[in-house]
């Protein structure tokens, strides 16, 4: 049961130095033994005094000093840490918030009374055990007044700091995601660096009790803090008490999803993540060039298993699954590209692990099929693709699909009203992506269509039913008042989504095909045409920004007719691509590349994606003799009109070149 | 990740000519490489009329695709009116403008109300009726949440096409103090487009 954060076995991997200006326990319990009756008596005084007084620390260290004199031994420091001894005397004799004050005043001007304290309150605990209740009493009651701030820190700074946090939580809409912000813009347990003591000795003493009282906070500012107390945050971080915690930690959220408010559970998922972001950074070395992956990648399936195992021995782990990984999917989604996703140094592949593996946890429990009507409009569809990524990967079946066909089932009078701005509220995450075509996110949405017994008649009842988003492109949105573009475009980049969807249905279905001409290869080949023609309708009528994707789609189009059609001589259908089309399927690529002569950038471009895909160019040379294009000539025109305006009509050198040789 | 599908290669786009890395600092001649001489820059700082960096303002004339900027300041001047430096950001933005993405973060001023900022939405309608067919619409937006949303920007910066340029003062060189920018730096290779979108959609944040 040797279970370890991988920054725990990091840290004790190296050296540690111990800086003789830190006491430990032990220097206080060795102080301890010194003491004679008489000089007890004289400490009992000092701590008298600080209990009964509101000194400054001159008197203390005063009062201290002579003490230190009846000692015969020559103790190093012996006269700082009979002052710190006495003042966790006094906090365990009079554990009060008030004496808290006072210590915490001296505590202020003295760096040896704030760096030594709680070792001395442990010392002192060890050998007088009435002072365990006590402390812990007195960690409750500072906690109380923490919680409804009127204990106040000695810095003016940190109060405001704690007072504008906690207003902010209290004006914040989206409170969930600003834990899972990780609490932007907040400073960290520093803000509470100087009741630490006090909150690591009441851990040590009685972590139950500890993790009682913290429970029912709903300050995620002062939680998070304290959870540093009990080693769970920045520096030495445990996982046995990350899992203790874990396993202690009240229900955060109901069966189906929503969140109670209570913060605890959500913020140590915030930890956990953190745990398994570090590794990579942990076992990167200052020269990227040695960096061993393999390392990395088992040490991140390791922590996302702790974490998994972790989780999965609650009874509501289907639930903290239903809000957590969508924030994971969330930052699967964000990334460049799936090889961004599959390299292990990425933060995407250890959320990717992490998703996995707590699929992997599942074991049939039920999760619910949506998310609840509290989530933030990005997790809907962050969780479908969570929900996807599980049946995928073979840990639950494929979910039912019917409510996504349905949010795209808009009528002209939907799009102005709560039905239109849901939709175009839960897909904006996706639909600014654009680093990929078709991507990883509209992968995850079409997959749950590939395993419908028609995938190509399900992607074009899904488009033929967009028309409303279509019309709005084309003639524009009656409601707008204002921003009647703002319409079109929005409308726009949702048809693009819904395209790239069925581009990665069409994807997926080619690549799973295997077999010679069937009924499987029929259809995918319709759904290509029905895609040919929406590209086509689109490019007509969408003179949004959206126009510049819908041109690169045709080179995306003319590409994979080729590479699913190629001869079976050719080398790289004998490694990849079936023959998914028959001769006579159109648009043929002779049919793309005439649709586009009368712009030959467009269709110098076509042709270099093409010529990509068919490095020896027999291929491409058979298109230009079908289409009748006259690549001399082509090439010619790129180069004048890019002598003419060199900016307007950029050109690749090589790629021109290539196209030459044609 | 289990890939899907198998990925498909696609020629990337051709890079336009890019300029060479250039420092140039705000000269009443239209900006220059060298600082100011002391007396050059006390003229330029009583002067009424800061003149702005003439290689920006072409670099945007000349925009294929998109002009997007950050600066908190670019439209308050630190005298006279905003709608003097609003007027002169649209004589950057001619009507023959080729480019169609533009996107100006700033932070909101008192000074600047609907009606100024309606100039830009009126200039884009007219960048648009200049050209008959024109195949992509221009836009000009203007967001206010920089300082809110986001407020953990603190240079100023552009994006022009495929260039960042990055400002010591105000994007454009209209501050009056002795202050530079610097262009030719591919804005891909810097992570610039990617933050800027990130910035952009920051003020999507309903919060």
């Amino acid at each position: 049961m040797n279970e370890q954060w991988q920054s725990e076995r990091h840290s004790k991997a190296k050296q540690v130095y111990v800086d003789p200006d830190f006491k430990t326990v032990q220097d206080f319990l060795d102080l301890q033994s010194q003491f004679s009756h008489v000089q007890h008596n004289a400490f009992d005084e000092v701590v008298s005094w600080i209990v009964g007084h509101d000194g400054d620390l001159s008197e203390l260290k005063q009062r201290t000093a002579q003490l230190s004199n009846e000692f015969v031994l020559a103790t190093p420091d012996c006269h700082p840490l009979l002052m710190t001894l006495a003042c966790a005397a006094a906090l365990a004799q009079a554990p009060v918030a008030q004496t808290w004050i006072r210590v915490s005043a001296y505590k202020y001007n003295s760096w040896q009374l704030a760096r030594w304290l709680g070792n001395a309150m442990m010392a002192y605990s060890t050998v007088h055990s009435s002072a365990c209740e006590a402390y812990v009493q007195l960690a409750k009651q500072v906690f109380s007044g923490l919680e409804d701030f009127s204990i106040h820190s000695k810095s003016d700074r940190t109060n405001s700091e704690r007072t504008g946090a906690w207003a902010h939580w209290n004006e914040c809409r989206s409170k969930l995601d600003e834990i899972w912000w990780e609490l932007r813009g907040w400073s960290g347990f520093m803000n509470y660096e100087s009741e630490m003591p006090l909150f690591e000795v009441f851990y040590e003493l009685e972590p139950g009790e500890f993790i009682e009282t913290i429970s029912k906070c709903a300050n995620p500012y002062l939680v998070s803090a304290l959870l540093v107390a009990a080693r769970i945050g920045p520096f030495a971080s445990k996982f046995s008490d990350w899992q203790r915690m874990i396993a202690a930690a009240p229900k955060a959220f109901e069966d189906d999803g929503t969140w109670n408010h209570s913060v605890l559970m959500p913020l140590l998922l915030v930890e956990a993540r953190s745990q398994l972001l570090q590794v990579r950074q942990n076992l990167r070395s200052p020269d990227l060039e040695s960096v061993d992956l393999g390392l990395i990648k088992d040490e991140i399936t390791r922590s996302a298993k702790l974490i998994a195992n972790a989780l999965a021995g609650r009874s509501d782990a289907p639930a903290i699954f239903a809000r957590w990984t969508p924030w994971l999917m969330r930052q699967i989604l964000l990334a460049r590209s799936e090889k961004e996703v599959g390299d292990v140094t990425s933060a995407a592949f250890a959320d990717d692990t992490l998703i996995d593996m707590i699929g992997s946890k599942l074991y049939g429990s039920s999760l619910p099929q949506s998310s609840p009507n509290d989530a933030s409009t990005w997790e809907a569809w962050c969780y479908r693709c969570v929900l996807v990524s599980f049946a995928y990967n073979g840990h639950i079946k494929v979910p039912d699909w019917s409510s996504f066909v349905d949010e795209w089932d808009i009528s002209p009078d939907d799009w102005a009203c709560a039905k239109g701005h849901l939709l175009r509220e839960r897909a904006s995450l996706v639909t600014g992506l654009h680093k990929e075509m078709p991507g990883i996110a509209a992968n995850f949405l079409a997959y749950p269509i590939t395993q419908s017994t028609s995938p190509a008649e399900y992607w074009i009842g899904l488009w033929n039913n967009a028309v409303t988003l279509r019309e709005i492109v084309e003639f524009g949105d009656p409601d707008a008042t204002t921003d009647e573009y703002n319409s079109r475009s929005e409308a726009g980049r949702l048809l693009l989504l819904l395209f790239r969807v069925g581009l990665a249905t069409f994807d997926q279905c080619a690549a799973r095909y295997s077999g010679n001409v069937s009924p499987d290869s029929r259809s995918i080949a319709r759904l290509f045409s029905a895609l040919s023609s929406a590209n086509y309708e689109m490019r007509e009528i969408d003179s949004t920004l959206n126009q510049d994707a819908w041109g690169t789609i045709a080179q995306h189009l003319a590409v994979r007719r080729m590479i699913w059609a190629l001869p079976s001589s050719s080398e790289r259908n004998s490694t990849k691509y079936s023959n998914v089309f028959e001769a006579n399927d159109t648009p043929s690529v002779p049919d793309i590349l005439a649709a586009s002569k009368g712009d030959v950038i467009e269709l110098a471009g076509l042709l270099q994606s093409l010529s990509l895909n068919d490095p020896d160019g027999s291929i491409v040379k058979g298109f230009l003799n079908s289409a009748l294009i006259d690549m001399p000539s082509i090439v010619q025109l790129v180069r004048t009109l890019n002598q003419y305006h060199p900016r307007k009509y950029p050109v690749n050198e090589a790629q021109l070149q290539k196209l030459t040789s044609l | 990740m289990k890939g899907f599908a198998p990925s498909i290669a696609i020629a990337p786009k051709a890079e336009r000519p890019f300029p060479d890395k250039e420092i140039l600092w705000g000269s009443q001649e239209g900006g220059q490489p060298r600082f100011p001489t002391s007396n050059a820059a006390y003229a330029r700082k009583f002067s009424n009329d800061p003149v702005p960096l003439q290689q920006f303002g072409n670099a945007v004339s000349g925009a294929q695709e998109r002009i997007w900027i950050v600066d908190e300041y670019l439209l308050m001047p630190d005298s006279g009116k905003p709608s003097r430096r609003i007027d002169q950001i649209l004589t950057w933005l001619p009507i023959w403008l080729a480019a169609s993405d533009i996107r100006l973060l700033t932070k909101p001023h008192q000074e600047i109300g609907g009606s100024e900022l309606t100039k830009f939405q009126q200039h884009a309608r007219e960048i648009n009726k200049h050209t008959a067919r024109r195949s992509k619409e221009c836009r000009i937006e203007v967001k206010l949440h920089l300082t809110k949303n986001c407020d953990f920007v603190h240079d100023r910066f552009a994006i022009i096409d495929d260039e960042l340029w990055h400002f010591g003062g105000t994007v454009g060189g209209f501050h009056s103090k002795v202050s530079a920018a610097s262009r030719g730096w591919r804005a891909a290779d810097h992570g610039a487009i990617e933050f800027f979108e990130e910035i952009w959609k920051a003020g999507e944040r309903n919060e």
